[in-house]
């Protein structure tokens, strides 16, 4: 483990990460989410857990291959969501997920990441609330 | 009674080479029976769609590959030292063309973990030569990018991204943007187009 990098990242810190979640899913429980949304990466994984574990809501994993994204299993029509991940800063990451979550009928309340810019912008999530770590 | 090739060149006789736009035509004709898949798709852009182009459907049929390398090997500069293509499915589109040119190449691998034993070239490549980077479908060209900077990063010059099937969704302006020349053999309207074609009785008549 490279304990001296400088980037955060929530599977060098669990400590952190259990803050990190806690304080993200105080932000995100007033749109009281049914399902925490994130990609299927092991540091986005992590910390959607503890949001999700926070919560008392259930995690869902994304996936992209290809250039096609899917949910590992279908949400309920209606459903409310919330898209947790680490960081949002490529230009498709919100945009995949937040189509996948509107594509299954579901409606996006809220994106949360530990840290970075996130641009919703002319994606299914514009205008939803938008959390960082750093104003949790 | 049989004539070979060079008598029937010798003397005059019926045209044997297919005409280029003809062969373009076909082989799209064939991309698309190959590849294009209707169903409930989610792209990577969050935009939904009722197609897909499965680029591993046209990249691993032989008859389809070797006539895709063949155009690309038309289109290929003449100063280029080395190609590149970056995983997983460039490099079958990568590897006939190399075999088809006899130009050396070089795979380039998503970036993944950044400890323990890294490479993201497999193969060589040396500081200063030319490359061209083959991409088999360019959507808003991430991908391809990222390959382009891990190959100049070693060193060498990427003058220049093909690809087989540009989506028109953002990656041509990306790839100019970033300073490369972007040559895509087909337009995704043109396979639609196609495409439409293929399903219109009135253009199938003889």
């Amino acid at each position: 483990m490279n304990s001296t990098s400088a980037t955060p990242s929530s599977l060098r810190d669990p400590k952190r990460t259990e803050r990190v979640g806690a304080a993200l899913a105080e932000r995100l429980r007033p749109h009281e989410p049914a399902f925490v949304v994130c990609w299927d990466t092991s540091e986005d994984v992590v910390l959607a857990h503890v949001v999700a574990r926070e919560l008392g809501a259930d995690l869902l994993l994304a996936n992209e291959i290809e250039g096609i994204v899917a949910l590992e299993y279908a949400l309920p029509d209606g459903a409310t969501v919330v898209l947790v991940a680490e960081s949002l800063d490529s230009p498709t990451a919100v945009a995949g997920l937040a189509g996948v979550v509107d594509h299954a009928k579901a409606r996006v309340a809220a994106v949360a990441t530990a840290h970075g810019r996130v641009e919703v912008a002319g994606t299914k999530a514009e205008g939803v609330a938008v959390v960082t770590a750093e104003e949790a | 009674m049989t004539v070979s090739l060079r008598e029937a060149l010798a003397s005059g006789g019926p045209e044997v080479f297919q005409d280029p736009g003809d062969r373009r035509t076909e082989l799209a004709r064939d991309v698309v029976a190959a590849a294009y898949l209707r169903g409930d798709y989610v792209l990577s852009s969050g935009q939904a769609s009722d197609f897909y182009f499965d680029k591993y459907l046209f990249n691993t049929k032989p008859t389809v590959l070797r006539r895709l390398a063949s155009l690309l090997a038309e289109r290929l500069p003449a100063d280029v030292d080395r190609i590149a293509g970056p995983e997983l499915g460039a490099v079958p589109l990568t590897t006939a063309l190399s075999l088809e040119t006899g130009t050396p190449f070089v795979v380039v691998r998503k970036a993944r973990k950044k400890y323990g034993t890294v490479t993201r070239l497999e193969g060589e490549l040396h500081a200063g030569e030319q490359v061209v980077l083959i991409e088999d479908v360019v959507t808003t060209a991430s991908q391809a990018l990222a390959a382009a900077s891990t190959v100049t990063a070693a060193g060498a010059k990427v003058s220049t991204i093909m690809a087989v099937v540009d989506r028109e969704q953002g990656g041509g302006a990306a790839i100019a943007a970033a300073g490369y020349r972007f040559d895509p053999l087909f337009r995704l309207s043109e396979l639609l187009n196609v495409r439409a074609s293929a399903d219109d009785p009135k253009e199938n008549r003889p």
